[in-house]
């Protein structure tokens, strides 16, 4: 999954479970999600018992990746807030993983040449914009961090 | 089967500071600050790992 860009997650806001496929594409990224009942799954649950969803079968249809080979490696928190304007949303993120946090901005809008120019905009009110990186996805920088803790031990 | 949807998504993102972010939320007074929790559960195959 690594391989094809692409990360699959469940993820609980206030009283939704979604299942999501996110796959990045050369622009933008493409979302497969699912609704599943609240109750159908738990951190303490094997992902086996996951209920039927189009994304597993979309998963085990396309790339050969059953459910029973997938494997929870842990939970990323996000504390998010949002404000809208006339160009779109922006989404002030703060997250939390493996003893660690960072905090980002996000904003979507309509195109890729869109979103750069109201991020350009918004760098002449906040110039740290220019200078901060353009951060991996939250997937990858939970990957990373595992991954150096693993080489600590 | 379970409620499916569809969506592509144009993005840009910034990495902050704790005080960027700060200054960000003071400004802007976005909603739902730090009272929305979402939390990701991470998938993978064993053999991607």
């Amino acid at each position: 999954m690594k391989e094809r860009n692409a990360a699959l997650r469940i993820r609980l806001k206030e009283d939704e479970m979604t299942l999501t496929l996110k796959i990045k594409m050369e622009d933008g990224a493409h979302e497969k999600h699912d609704r599943l009942p609240l109750e159908s799954w738990s951190t303490e649950t094997p992902l086996s018992a996951l209920p039927d969803a189009t994304v597993l079968s979309w998963l085990e249809e396309e790339w050969g990746i059953s459910k029973s080979s997938l494997l929870h490696l842990g939970t990323l928190s996000t504390h998010r807030a949002t404000w809208n304007s006339d160009d779109g949303s922006y989404f002030l993120d703060h997250s939390e993983y493996l003893g660690t946090s960072d905090f980002e901005l996000e904003f979507e809008g309509s195109s890729t040449s869109h979103v750069n120019l109201v991020l350009k905009q918004l760098a002449k009110t906040y110039p740290f914009l220019l200078q901060n990186d353009d951060p991996s996805p939250k997937v990858k920088r939970f990957f990373d961090r595992k991954q150096s803790l693993q080489e600590k031990m | 089967m379970a409620q499916h949807h569809e969506e592509f998504e144009f993005e840009g993102k910034r990495a902050l500071t704790e005080r960027q972010f700060e200054q960000l939320c003071t400004e802007h007074k976005p909603k739902a600050h730090r009272s929305l929790l979402s939390t990701i559960i991470i998938l993978t195959q064993p053999t991607s790992n």
